[in-house]
């Protein structure tokens, strides 16, 4: 195991903790400096650490921010059901409590594009531009149809049982491949960050309802030109059937069309589509930040 | 949809996977 890492250990405690108006504490990391602020919105269970390859990056050029949702990573729980709009209002009260005004470039990977797209809509004026990397339409299930999400839910009740019944441990076989901490290779410090993370009950609690809002996405479809002509990239994955919640080439073919419906939201738009899977911030981080680069003009 | 790809590396979340990779990044250390 790794004794110690800067920047991994910087991920394993809370790096700006932000007060907001009713109590509650959003966690935040924030790198670089710039005129224009990047905000990074992690997918459906993930955190400021899943930007970690993109971040580092970016705030060579860019003040980069990326937060961990109320109720996961450091951050508070939050009340429910937690939807999008509950997600970006923390995220809207977390930046002006740090004082980070805009421009902001937004970019979504996955669910966390759904975010990006409801702050844009609600920030029109202060957003410059919006990078959705292999996000989905609200219609989503309509086009590329089940996704596993019910069955994942289950999976996290189960879990959240277990939790609640002091189950959950390290000995067991749940732990072991749901927790899955240790790693070697990771720090201490970040795997018992890591441990205490996932073996909260709020963190399947969380991870529920945010599902739940997900598969309520509610059509009527959006429109093309949605945005406008917000200046918008979409990254996308050219091998979708990588991703194990696509089942099947006609899944995957749906959605690769659906990425290309995302970049027709806006009349100013770029379309991307790399040779990997799903996981593009983890697996073409330099890809990710070029895009980003190219929006801010450094 | 949290499920990962397979390129990611089977019983490893997104997020540890972020974090193993991130070391090999030499060019981040200052990040």
């Amino acid at each position: 195991m790794t004794a110690s890492h800067p920047v991994l250990d910087a991920y394993a405690e809370p790096q700006t903790l932000v007060r907001l108006p009713d109590g509650r504490r959003l966690n935040l990391h924030v790198s670089g400096a710039g005129g224009a602020t990047v905000i990074l919105a992690a997918g459906l269970a993930g955190i400021a650490l899943d930007w970690i390859r993109v971040q580092a990056r970016a705030a060579q050029f860019a003040r980069v921010v990326s937060f961990d949702h109320a109720g996961l990573g450091f951050s508070d729980e939050g009340p429910y059901p937690r939807n999008s709009e509950a997600i970006v209002s923390d995220l809207e009260a977390g930046l002006a409590s740090a004082g980070i005004e805009p421009p902001y470039l937004l970019a979504g990977h996955s669910a966390g594009g759904v975010h990006m797209r409801t702050l844009a809509a609600r920030r029109r004026a202060d957003v410059m531009g919006l990078v959705l990397i292999d996000s989905v339409t609200d219609d989503f299930a309509l086009r590329v149809g089940d996704l596993g999400l019910a069955a994942e839910r289950n999976q996290w009740r189960r879990l959240l049982a277990l939790c609640e019944a002091g189950a959950l441990t390290p000995d067991t076989t749940d732990y072991q491949r749901y927790v899955g901490v240790p790693q070697a290779g990771l720090t201490d410090r970040l795997n018992r960050a890591m441990h205490l993370m996932r073996t909260r009950p709020s963190y399947y609690r969380t991870l529920i309802s945010e599902s739940q809002a997900l598969s309520s996405l509610a059509p009527p479809p959006m429109g093309d030109d949605a945005l406008g002509d917000l200046p918008l990239t979409v990254l996308s994955a050219r091998r979708a059937e990588a991703a194990a919640f696509l089942q099947g080439p006609g899944q995957a073919a749906a959605w690769r069309d659906m990425q290309s419906a995302l970049a027709r939201l806006s009349s100013r738009s770029d379309h991307r589509s790399l040779d990997c899977g799903h996981d593009i911030p983890l697996s073409r981080p330099a890809d990710v930040v070029a895009a980003l680069r190219a929006h801010v003009g450094a | 949809m949290t499920a990962f790809d397979a390129e990611s590396g089977v019983l490893l979340s997104r997020t540890c996977a972020a974090a193993l990779r991130s070391q090999d990044d030499s060019d981040t250390l200052v990040g």
